[in-house]
C-alpha cells in the first residue's frame, strides 16, 4: 500500500506555526466603490443553500454548480427546443481586458433581482444586477506583490456564504467581504507562514514574488462543513503547493503539504511544485475534498527522483482533518507540465452492475480518468479526445531539432478549464487543446529584464505534421465509466473555456475562435451559436445558467477574453 | 531484458588490462571525504537481508495484481532503505559525488570495462539470482543508456537559480542531494510506490508491464546492492581502490537507469500499451 495510506498525516502541516503569524493582516489595500446597493436584498446564504443548490435553478452558489462540481443546470426549462431562441439580454464591455482576465464563473445570488458576483482578473470582485447586468459595488484588491499588466492572473470566481462574498486573493489570502456593501469583513493571510516557518513581515518572503509569469489563478474557495477550503500556486516559482482550510471567521484549520517531504529525495521537495491552484470538488457522500495538483518541479525530473506524489493529478482528504484519503497520478515524474488542474466531478453511475460513487476528470494529459471516490482505484480511462503522439517521450537534452513531435502540447489536453456531466446521458463535457509541440532541455540563464521564462526549449508547429489532424482545439462528449468517447467537434481554434450542461441535454462550449455553442449533449450536433466577443474574441469564461422566477427567463451568462465582452443571454421560459 | 548470445563472461574476456589509476585515485578520495565513518557490521547484516529479498522477485510475475493493502515491493526494501540511511549519516553520497566525474561517456565507458574485470562481478550477480543473460543485461543497459545517463548530473554542474523567477531552469543547489544519492533513494521511492500504482492501475496495466516492471525491480535492487557492498568493502578495507570506484559508479548508474525504464514501462502508459478498453473490466 502506498506510504501515504500507511501515515494518513504525514503531508499535514503544523498551523499552530500559522496561528503564531499575522494571519489576520492584509498585505496589500483595497479600493472599494459602491453604487445601487440597496437593488441587493438581505438573507443570508446557508450551509443549506450550498447543499441544495444543484437542485435548484434560481442560483448558482458554488463555482462548480454544486458540490459535485457537474456545472449543471437542474432545469428543463432551457432545452434542445428553445435553445436556438436564447437572445443577447444585456452585456458590456470591460477595461482594457489582459490576456488571462476572462475566466471567470459568476456566483448567482437568488433574489428579486438576483444578484452576480463576478471577478475579473487580476483581484476584481464585483457585485451585479443579474438581471439587467448594472454594476452595484465593485471592490478591487491590489496586492502588495503587485501583478503584470502584460499576463495578469487569472480569476476565475468567487464563493458565497453567510451575509459574505470570500474570494481568494493574489496574495494567497483569502479575504470576507460584505455581500450587500462590498467593503472588507475578514482576511486570512495565507502567506504569513510557509514550511512551517512563520514570515519575518507580513507576508514569507518565498513567497513574494511578483504575479507576472507564467500560468498564475485565483480560484473560489470551497466552503463546506464550517471550513473554507484553498489551494496555492507558483508551480514554476521553486515553491511547494499547499492546500488550506480555515475557520468561517478566517482562521486556519490545517494545511496539507502537497509535496509530502518523506515521498521526495533531500530536500526536492521544498521546490517541488504540486500546486493547488485550481478548485477542488466536494464528495458530501464521504467528506472528502479532491484537490487538483500541478506539476511536479522543476522541469529537471532528474534532481527530484520517484513518483513525486500528489503531483500532476488528484489528492483526496477528509474535509474534517486533511486526513490523506487516496491519490492518484495523470502523470506521475511529471516532465511535461501535464498538471491536472481541472476540477474532478463527483456522481454514482452503475459500474458492473454496482452502484459506486466516482470521480472524473478531463486533465493536460488528454484522457478522462475515473476513479472511485472511496479509494483512488481507477475505474476507466477513456479514449483519447485530443491527439496523442509519441505521448511520454522524455525530453532530450539541448539539441531540439532531434526531438519528436509530441502531442498533447504543454497546455493540455485540457487545462484549468472545468467540464460539465450529463447524468441522464452518462456523458461529460470536455474541452480541449490539440497542437503538436517538441521539446527539450536547454541550459539558459535568466537575464532580467523579462516576462515569460519558460526555461525550456520548445517549439510549437504550423508546420504539417503526417499524424496531426490539424484541428487546434475541440470540445468532446465521453462516457466517463465505459471510456467512449461519444462525440468530437473539431475546431480551427483552442477550446479552453469551461462548460455547462443542462438536465434537459444541452450543453454550452466556447472556443478561442470566439465561437459559443449550444450541444445536443448525447450527440454533439450544434443546436445555436453565437459570438460573444467577436471574431477577436476568446470565450475562455466557465457558463453558468440560472432561471428568473419574476421574470419567467432563463439565463446564460459568459465572458469573453480579448474582447472583453461579458454576456447575459436569456430566453423565454 | 532477455538477451541471447554471449553471456558477461564472454564480455570479460574481451576486456584487455588497461590503467586503472585514475579510477583508484577516485576511490581514495571517496573514503578520505567521509564526514562519519562507515559501520562494517550493519552493512553486512543489511546487505544479507537485501540478497534474501532476491528471492521473492520471481513471485512478483506470478503475482500480477496486489490486493488492496498488500505491499510486496514496498517489502523489498527495508534493507536498502536502512543502507541508504547509513550512507546519508556518513557523508557517502556527498563524498562520491564530489571526486567521481560525472557519467559523461568515457567515465561510463571506462567503468563498466572495470567491472567486467572485476572477478568479483559474475559471482556476486549469480548469488543475487541474476542467470547468466541478465547479468549480461545488466551491464549493456548501461552503455546503451549512456545519453540518459549523462542527463543524471552531478548537482553542481545543473543551471543554478540566480533570480527568483528562474526556479523551472535552475535548481537551487541546497535542496538537490547529490547524485548517488538521487540514485539510490529514488530507485527505492519508485520500488515502494508499485503496490498502490498496480492496484490502482489495474485496467491499465497488462502482464507485459508487470513483467518488465518487475525486471526494473530487480535491476534497481542489484544496483543498491552494488552501492552498498562497495560501503561495506570501503568500511572493510577490503576494496581495492578501482574497484570501489567501479562499484559506485556502476551501482548507481544501474539505478538510474532502472528508474528511467520503470517510468516508461509502467508508469507512462500510452494506449498502445494499455490493457484494451473493451477488456479493462473483464478481468478486474
Amino acid at each position: 500500500m502506498n506510504r501515504m495510506l500507511q501515515n494518513e498525516i504525514d503531508h499535514r502541516e503544523d498551523v499552530e506555526v500559522i496561528r503564531e503569524g499575522p494571519y489576520q493582516e492584509k498585505p496589500g489595500e483595497s479600493n472599494i466603490e459602491q453604487f445601487d446597493t440597496d437593488q441587493i436584498t438581505e438573507g443570508e446564504i446557508t450551509e443549506e443553500h450550498l447543499h441544495e443548490t444543484g437542485e435548484r435553478t434560481d442560483n448558482w452558489l458554488i463555482m462548480g454548480g454544486a458540490y459535485d462540481s457537474q456545472r449543471r443546470y437542474p432545469g428543463d426549462e432551457l432545452n434542445p427546443e428553445n435553445v436556438g431562441d436564447l437572445e443577447v439580454e444585456w452585456e458590456f464591455e470591460h477595461g482594457d481586458p489582459p490576456m488571462t482576465a476572462y475566466q471567470n464563473s459568476p456566483i448567482i445570488v437568488q433574489g428579486d433581482p438576483p444578484i452576480m458576483y463576478l471577478t475579473f482578473g487580476p483581484d476584481e470582485l464585483h457585485a451585479l444586477n443579474a438581471r439587467t447586468g448594472e454594476f452595484l459595488w465593485s471592490h478591487i484588491y491590489e496586492p502588495t506583490v503587485g501583478a503584470s499588466p502584460d499576463t495578469a492572473p487569472a480569476e476565475r470566481g468567487a464563493a458565497v456564504f453567510c451575509d459574505w462574498v470570500i474570494k481568494s486573493t493574489l496574495d494567497l489570502g483569502v479575504m470576507a467581504v460584505d455581500r450587500y456593501t462590498g467593503e472588507d469583513v475578514w482576511y486570512y493571510n495565507g502567506a504569513c507562514a510557509y514550511r512551517g516557518e512563520p514570515a519575518d513581515d507580513l507576508m514569507h518572503e518565498e513567497l513574494m514574488w511578483e504575479r507576472s509569469r507564467g500560468t498564475t489563478s485565483s480560484w473560489p474557495p470551497l466552503i463546506y462543513d464550517g471550513k473554507i477550503m484553498k489551494g496555492s500556486f507558483g508551480g514554476e516559482y521553486g515553491v511547494s503547493g499547499f492546500f488550506d482550510a480555515i475557520s468561517l471567521e478566517g482562521e486556519p484549520q490545517w494545511r496539507v503539504n502537497m509535496t509530502p517531504e518523506e515521498e521526495w529525495v533531500g530536500d526536492s521537495w521544498k521546490h517541488g511544485g504540486a500546486t493547488a491552484w485550481a478548485s477542488g470538488a466536494v464528495d458530501v457522500e464521504t467528506d472528502q475534498v479532491i484537490i487538483p495538483s500541478a506539476n511536479a518541479a522543476p522541469w529537471y525530473g532528474t534532481v527530484r527522483p520517484g513518483w513525486n506524489p500528489y503531483s500532476a493529478g488528484k489528492v483526496a482528504v477528509s474535509t474534517e482533518d486533511g486526513e490523506y484519503r487516496w491519490h492518484h497520478q495523470d502523470a506521475p515524474h511529471d516532465y511535461w507540465d501535464y498538471d491536472s488542474p481541472s476540477p474532478a466531478l463527483v456522481y454514482t453511475a452503475e459500474v458492473d452492475g454496482e452502484e459506486r460513487r466516482l470521480a472524473s476528470w478531463a486533465p493536460k494529459s488528454g484522457w478522462v480518468h475515473t476513479v472511485d471516490v472511496e479509494t483512488g482505484q481507477l475505474v476507466q480511462r477513456s479514449e483519447e479526445y485530443v491527439q496523442h503522439h509519441n505521448m511520454w517521450t522524455i525530453p532530450g537534452k539541448e539539441d531540439l531539432n532531434k526531438m519528436p513531435w509530441i502531442m498533447p502540447w504543454l497546455g493540455g489536453g485540457t487545462n484549468p478549464q472545468p467540464s460539465s456531466y450529463h447524468q441522464e446521458s452518462q456523458t461529460m463535457v470536455v474541452t480541449g487543446h490539440n497542437e503538436p509541440w517538441r521539446w527539450a532541455w536547454e541550459d539558459t540563464w535568466y537575464e532580467p529584464p523579462g516576462e515569460g521564462f519558460s526555461g525550456i526549449a520548445e517549439l510549437e508547429t504550423t508546420e504539417y505534421l503526417e499524424e496531426w489532424n490539424g484541428f487546434h482545439g475541440v470540445v468532446a462528449g465521453i462516457d466517463p465509466v465505459s471510456g467512449e468517447v461519444k462525440w468530437q467537434d473539431w475546431h480551427d481554434d483552442v477550446a479552453r473555456g469551461g462548460t455547462l450542461s443542462t438536465a434537459s441535454g444541452v450543453s454550452f462550449a466556447g472556443t478561442r475562435g470566439g465561437d459559443f455553442i449550444a450541444y445536443d449533449t448525447e450527440t454533439g450536433e450544434r443546436l445555436w451559436a453565437d459570438q460573444p466577443g467577436g471574431e477577436d474574441g476568446e470565450v475562455d469564461g466557465s457558463p453558468v445558467a440560472w432561471h428568473d422566477p419574476y421574470e419567467e427567463k432563463v439565463f446564460v451568462f459568459v465572458s469573453t477574453q480579448q474582447s472583453g465582452v461579458a454576456t447575459a443571454y436569456s430566453v423565454e421560459v | 531484458m532477455t538477451v541471447s548470445g554471449p553471456v558477461l563472461a564472454d564480455l570479460r574476456s574481451e576486456v584487455e588490462d588497461e590503467a586503472t589509476d585514475e579510477l583508484a585515485a577516485m576511490g581514495r578520495k571517496v573514503e578520505e571525504g567521509l564526514s562519519e565513518p562507515l559501520d562494517a557490521a550493519l552493512l553486512a547484516t543489511e546487505l544479507s537481508e537485501l540478497k534474501d529479498e532476491f528471492e521473492r522477485i520471481p513471485e512478483l510475475r506470478n503475482l500480477g495484481v496486489p490486493e488492496y493493502g498488500e505491499t510486496p515491493y514496498q517489502d523489498l526494501t527495508p534493507a536498502a532503505w536502512r543502507i541508504n540511511d547509513h550512507l546519508v549519516e556518513t557523508g557517502f553520497f556527498e563524498s562520491a559525488e564530489e571526486n567521481l566525474p560525472a557519467f559523461t561517456s568515457e567515465h561510463i565507458h571506462a567503468t563498466t570495462r572495470q567491472l567486467l574485470r572485476m572477478d568479483s562481478l559474475p559471482g556476486m550477480l549469480s548469488e543475487l539470482g541474476f542467470p547468466d543473460d541478465e547479468q549480461l543485461a545488466v551491464v549493456t543497459n548501461i552503455v546503451t543508456a549512456r545519453e540518459q545517463l549523462s542527463w543524471w548530473q552531478p548537482t553542481p554542474n545543473y543551471p543554478p537559480v540566480e533570480a527568483e523567477d528562474d526556479y523551472d531552469e535552475g535548481v537551487a543547489y541546497e535542496t538537490v542531494a547529490p547524485l548517488h544519492h538521487r540514485a539510490m533513494e529514488g530507485a527505492l521511492l519508485w520500488i515502494d510506490g508499485l503496490d498502490w500504482w498496480i492496484w490502482q492501475h489495474e485496467v491499465l496495466v497488462t502482464d507485459e508491464m508487470i513483467n518488465r516492471g518487475v525486471w526494473d525491480v530487480k535491476s534497481m535492487l542489484a544496483g543498491a546492492y552494488l552501492m552498498g557492498d562497495a560501503a561495506r568493502r570501503l568500511a572493510e578495507g577490503t576494496a581495492g581502490d578501482e574497484g570501489l570506484t567501479t562499484l559506485i559508479t556502476v551501482g548507481a548508474a544501474i539505478m538510474i537507469i532502472g528508474q528511467e525504464f520503470l517510468a516508461e514501462d509502467i508508469a507512462w502508459i500510452d494506449d498502445e500499451m494499455r490493457k484494451p478498453l473493451d477488456e479493462a473490466h473483464e478481468e478486474v
